[in-house]
């Protein structure tokens, strides 16, 4: 008997051995087919993306038929073909999932999302994207849907801000990005967006400064654009301070970082400015910068969409408030690209524009940007950028006051774009002009409008070239829904309209097929739309 | 003194073994042998409706149940924990096995797990714990991983409209957590588990009873119990592949899941007495705290696939009661009953570190403070018999928080119901009306008419109408963070439940012991369902959305031969649209569970079960666009009770020794309720239970 019980007792111990030590039978999921999620679209003009909320999209320069999108959940970088209906990924060039080591320095980066925000396409073979997580510019190659590695080179003295991830200075090493943490040293007197003084204690704290010198100074953050102008790169970073996404946001100055940027070198160089790697701009929340080659020179124009914050709710109504609000005034810096210099500023008033880059009309002359917290459409005569000598000293102020008025449409004088019968609620989302784009021509503006979800079409008029741009050269011709308003019970259909881009070329004759593309965040997708023939 | 103390102690002491030894004799001579296996009930595997309230004799050595919603033509599944011993099942496992529900996890072992019934939200079922309901009024969903089930002893699942019982909440059903109560023939258990991710599971309970010797004597118990469960959480598991446009899209190999450890705390302790010879005064006491790392969900980049290493969450929770109860009361005999509860709750959050933006921290503490009277009476009247009963409530909820403010709610009930039996109770009407008013919120009726027919034995048909509804929790009137918002001026969700069925339960046909089979067919119509959505570009905010529609069918069937096999089963099929015919997201179409069992329930030597769980496909967003695939999964256990294999006699140190093995996605599927939250691989534990 008392063998029997050992023998038991034996083969329980070694069953609960193996039970308890025993990684050799934990599972791990591999045990049949991985788990596939299928993404499809309830739209035959759309292709799905695998994240919602899809970044700032981009056609491949030269590659008129290819879109570059970003995907910020997880971040992945991918490349349609919109030749066809909806747009398909091309076998070649499958999505590209940024790895954790995205910029290659060989450590992963701090932040668990890259939060893709936007491309900017540069040559076939080239786009520059935002990752404002990651705090980095990546160079995508759209034809290998593949990183490229650059060789950043870092000059000597330069003084790189704690995050930065840069080589040492007067050292360059291959990278496929590029870290855009910099140290942002702003002149004395500067105020945040709350209108405090930075060297006011409480308000910036003395152990972030980053100044050698100990001024004042703050590390850049928020990477919200990057544009190409006289064979350099330059990225503007939005500096949040604190507060950001409730009622009173701190801004901190605005900043355009500066690098040289040679694309003809192999491998392709890169490099922070030797004596202007910071440009700090006149207003808060830079959201993009837009390159301009027109008049004889090489402008980078910096969009100030200002503090924004959150309307509160007022109990006494039924509706739930929370639009944004704007909480200090809009501007363009206009940058000398060649001199490194702020040039000019047109105020816009209090007017949010959009985060997109400026919509420039083919000629080089209007410059629009919507507005996200209104159905309003701001626009400038970007012909006054003539006037400025090459040799000016203080920035001119292009609002007419001492001077040319480049303002067509600001927050005083809005060109307003009509809501939507059965749009969305007021009191939620009065608007937001989310993009804006011409068309070959230059004769045609389309505006999207998250809110109500519709695509409007604004003919434009500028016979004879006039001196000045008469408001009158806009008027309202179509206006179509795409998507669904953002109102309670219109949950589960496709809602959210994000990103216009238009398609370079000249529909039926360049190119068969839609002529418009737009992104939609709910969920995520890509839709073609034919607007010319209609 | 001393020594009278002590020989009193001892005399008490012998008269309580003494009963003990006659309970478990009386129990086993009744069960037909000392050592031959006791059969399953007619209804294997739990699938019994509840009981027809009936005048509760006043005993000294067991504590009553809470009161059960009391709708014999309910839908109801009552779990017997016990049938499970040795199988390793959590609350979840147990709930997630029952017709009309689904349980959607969100990890592993002390992961979130939440119920559906009959395709509802999880705030769309009341969950109560001795009766008191766990429901808070902030977020409202409960989290099924916090109920420790080494304390409990059944579960009651009711499916359809239940706010007649319940209240606000119980649009998809009501689930009553019944926890273990002293006295029986089993005093005292302890239970040891251990296995895959460093998952370990202890639990002890005791009990006792004194006095109530003659009619006349005092007759008092006292019980108390312990659960910790603490878990490594470090499983691997596979990315999801999300495919677009016929492009697959892979992630990086196994990743692991990383700030996953838990530990987990549960307490209970109650204790009652006589009052003479028609009373009962009884109090209890229900603890849990839990400490555990929060990776939230894995959908991001980098190596971790953007799960936090720093976010930490706390809770506590507190569920006092003290009832008492007197049957056959004054000269009109009403059975009468009173209730004063207390819940306390509280949740904090912490990541130092997050993901996105700066540091996270939320404090939020509610309490609820309520009471309830309960009176029923049996009558004739005519060729009528009524079973009347009428209750009150009345409660007060304090939240306290951060994001939605210090907040207070006054709620207030009242039912009546009457349950009238003709043709000798061959066919019942209940009707009932509930009448509630809820601090904010209009007065709420509430009627409900149920109906069963049982023209002969073993056959029911049941029938239900009903309305039910729900009162916006504080975070959906009044949370304010910064992407989320509350809606002050949000309406209660409302429905009307109906359902339909047939049970036929049958004994000794052929080679079968038993036979049980139940159809039954249910719609939802739903309208104001409460749902966090964008309506702003820059925030969600809480809204009342369309109309829902959720019906189907559901089949149950259990079988038993020969003692010591029986197969038992369900299948629920399930429509839950919304008025533009889009599926509901997270709700299955189909869902079929299997249980194949050899050797008996709980008296055998060995019990070897395996079980099968089929889910059809479901969406994961508003929209229908994503859609999660469907699965199959596997569990197995072996239990062997050391003390009928009569080798160990002697040996032993308790009365009853049950060593387990146990298995759960034997296949070792990758499994995910949602798309951001990944479940273990196959996981095997060992397992000791004593009872002395």
């Amino acid at each position: 008997m008392v063998t029997v019980r050992l023998q038991y007792l034996t083969r329980l111990m070694i069953a609960g051995f193996c039970v308890l030590s025993g990684a050799c039978i934990e599972g791990d999921g591999s045990g049949g087919s991985a788990l596939r999620i299928r993404v499809s679209s309830p739209d035959p003009r759309c292709t799905p993306l695998a994240s919602a909320f899809p970044g700032l999209f981009d056609f491949v320069p030269g590659r008129s038929d290819r879109v570059v999108v970003p995907e910020p959940f997880p971040g992945d970088l991918t490349v349609l073909d919109v030749s066809s209906v909806p747009p398909a990924i091309p076998p070649d060039a499958p999505p590209l999932r940024i790895p954790a080591d995205s910029d290659g320095d060989g450590r992963a980066e701090r932040f668990l999302f890259p939060v893709l925000d936007g491309v900017l396409g540069v040559d076939e073979g080239l786009a520059l994207v935002t990752a404002s997580a990651y705090e980095e510019v990546l160079f995508f190659d759209p034809g290998e849907a593949r990183l490229l590695a650059f060789e950043v080179e870092v000059p000597p003295g330069y003084s790189p801000s704690p995050n930065s991830q840069l080589p040492a200075a007067g050292t360059a090493a291959l990278r496929t990005g590029l870290s855009t943490f910099a140290c942002v040293v702003p002149e004395a007197g500067a105020v945040d967006s709350r209108g405090d003084l930075l060297a006011d204690p409480g308000v910036l704290d003395p152990r972030l400064y980053c100044d050698p010198a100990g001024a004042p100074s703050f590390e850049s953050n928020y990477t919200s654009g990057a544009a190409v102008a006289a064979g350099r790169l330059f990225v503007s970073t939005s500096n949040l301070g604190s507060g950001v996404g409730g009622p009173d946001p701190q801004l901190l100055p605005g900043a355009v970082l500066v690098f040289d940027f040679d694309l003809e070198a192999e491998p392709p160089r890169v490099s922070p400015h030797g004596s202007v790697p910071v440009i700090v701009t006149s207003g808060f929340n830079p959201t993009h910068v837009t390159a301009l080659n027109a008049y004889g020179r090489s402008w980078v124009l910096v969009t100030h969409s200002g503090a924004l914050g959150i309307e509160a709710d007022d109990p006494g109504t039924p509706e739930v408030e929370s639009n944004g609000v704007p909480l200090s005034p809009a501007s363009i810096d206009v940058i000398d690209a060649e001199r490194l210099q702020r040039v000019a500023t047109i105020p816009l008033g209090w007017a949010a524009p959009a985060f997109d880059r400026l919509a420039i009309d083919p000629s080089g002359r209007l410059a629009v940007v919507g507005g996200v917290t209104s159905r309003h459409l701001f626009a400038v005569d970007l012909s006054v950028l003539d006037w400025i000598p090459d040799d000016v000293v203080e920035p001119w102020v292009l609002d007419g006051s001492a001077g040319p008025d480049a303002i067509i449409f600001d927050a005083a004088r809005p060109f307003v774009i009509p809501g939507a019968p059965g749009g969305a609620p007021e009191a939620a989302c009065a608007g937001w002009i989310v993009g804006t784009a011409f068309d070959e021509t230059g004769t045609r503006l389309y505006a999207t409008d998250r809110c109500d979800g519709t695509l409007t079409v604004i003919a434009m008029d500028l016979t004879g070239e006039p001196a000045v741009v008469p408001a009158s050269s806009f008027e309202v011709v179509e206006q179509f829904s795409v998507a669904s308003p953002l109102r309670a019970d219109t949950l589960g259909e496709i809602r959210d309209l994000a990103t216009l881009r238009v398609r370079p070329g000249r529909p039926e004759i360049d190119y068969q097929g839609p002529d418009v593309f737009v992104t939609i965040n709910d969920p995520g997708l890509l839709c073609a739309i034919k607007i010319a023939a209609r | 003194m001393q020594a009278g103390r002590e020989q009193t102690g001892q005399s008490a002491r012998d008269r309580t073994i003494g009963r003990l030894c006659c309970a478990l004799l009386t129990a086993l001579v009744a069960s037909g042998s000392f050592r031959t296996l006791r059969a399953e009930p007619v209804r294997p595997d739990s699938q019994v409706p509840p009981a027809r309230r009936t005048t509760p004799a006043v005993v000294a050595d067991e504590m009553r149940p809470p009161a059960l919603p009391e709708d014999p033509s309910a839908f109801s599944q009552v779990i017997e924990v016990e049938r499970y011993a040795g199988e390793g099942k959590s609350v979840a496992d147990l709930l997630s096995e029952a017709v009309g529900v689904n349980v959607r996890r969100f990890g592993g072992a002390g992961g979130r797990a939440e119920i559906s019934i009959r395709g509802s939200a999880a705030q769309q079922v009341v969950v109560r714990l001795d009766g008191v309901r766990l429901n808070g009024v902030s977020a409202q969903g409960v989290d099924l991983s916090t109920l420790p089930i080494g304390l409990v002893e059944r579960i009651v699942v009711t499916r359809g409209g239940g706010s007649v019982q319940a209240g606000s909440g119980a649009i998809g059903g009501v689930v009553d957590i019944v926890t273990r109560r002293a006295g029986g023939n089993e005093p005292w258990r302890l239970q040891v588990s251990g296995g895959s991710f460093g998952t370990w599971r202890g639990s002890a309970l005791g009990s006792t009873q004194w006095g109530g010797d003659g009619a006349e004597a005092e007759a008092w118990n006292l019980l108390a119990g312990a659960e910790i469960v603490h878990t490594r959480g470090d499983w691997n598991f596979q990315p999801i592949e999300v495919e677009t446009a016929g492009v697959v899209r892979r992630g990086p190999g196994p990743v692991t899941r990383i700030n996953n450890a838990s530990t987990r705390t549960s307490g209970l302790i109650r204790g009652g007495r006589t009052l003479g010879e028609r009373g009962w005064v009884g109090w209890s006491d229900s603890i849990y705290y839990a400490s555990q790392g929060a990776p939230g969900p894995a959908t991001g980049g980098g190596e971790t696939l953007g799960q936090s290493p720093t976010a930490h969450r706390r809770r506590i929770r507190n569920v006092a009661k003290l009832e008492i109860e007197g049957v056959e009361l004054g000269a009109g005999h009403w059975d009468a009953k009173g209730v004063l509860f207390h819940r306390y709750e509280r949740s904090r959050f912490r990541d130092p570190d997050p993901v996105l933006g700066g540091p996270v921290e939320t404090d939020d503490r509610s309490q609820e403070l309520g009471a309830r009277t309960e009176w029923a009476r049996g009558f004739d009247l005519g060729p009528t018999v009524h079973q009347s009963r009428m209750s009150l409530q009345v409660s007060q909820n304090w939240f306290d928080s951060l994001s939605s403010g210090d907040r207070d709610r006054l709620e207030l009930g009242g039912v009546l119901q009457d349950e009238i039996a003709v043709w000798e109770g061959k066919v019942q009407f209940v009707p009932a009306l509930r009448i509630e008013h809820t601090s904010g919120f209009d007065l709420e009726a509430l009627p409900r008419l149920g109906v069963m027919l049982g023209p002969w034995k073993g056959f029911v048909v049941r029938g239900n109408l009903e309305r039910s509804y729900r009162v916006p929790s504080f975070d959906e009137l009044y949370l304010d963070e910064e992407f989320i918002r509350g809606d002050p001026n949000l309406r209660p969700e409302e429905a009307l439940s109906a359902d339909l069925g047939i049970e036929l339960g049958l004994k000794r046909i052929g080679p079968l012991e038993s036979l049980r089979l139940e159809v039954a067919a249910f719609r939802n119509d739903i309208d104001q369902s409460i749902v966090f959505q964008q309506r702003s570009p820059q925030i969600l905010i809480a809204s009342n959305t369309g109309a829902a529609l959720e019906q189907g069918l559901e089949f149950s069937w259990a079988f038993e031969m020969f003692s010591w096999v029986a197969v038992s089963g369900n299948a629920t099929l399930l429509e839950a649209r919304t008025d533009a015919g889009r599926r509901l997201p997270g709700r299955p179409d189909t869902e079929v569970w299997l249980r194949f069992r050899l050797g008996g329930q709980s008296e055998h030597p060995w019990k070897f079960v395996v079980e099968a769980k089929h889910l059809s496909d479901f969406t994961v967003d508003a929209v229908g666009a994503r859609v999660v695939p469907g699965r199959i999964t596997y569990d197995a256990s072996v239990s062997l009770r050391l003390d009928r294999l009569g080798v160990f006699d002697g040996w032993l140190p308790s009365r009853k020794l049950r060593l387990f093995v146990e298995a759960t996605n034997v296949t070792d599927q990758s499994v995910r309720d949602s798309v951001g939250y990944p479940q273990p691989g196959r996981e095997v534990g060992l397992g000791v239970e004593a009872v002395w």
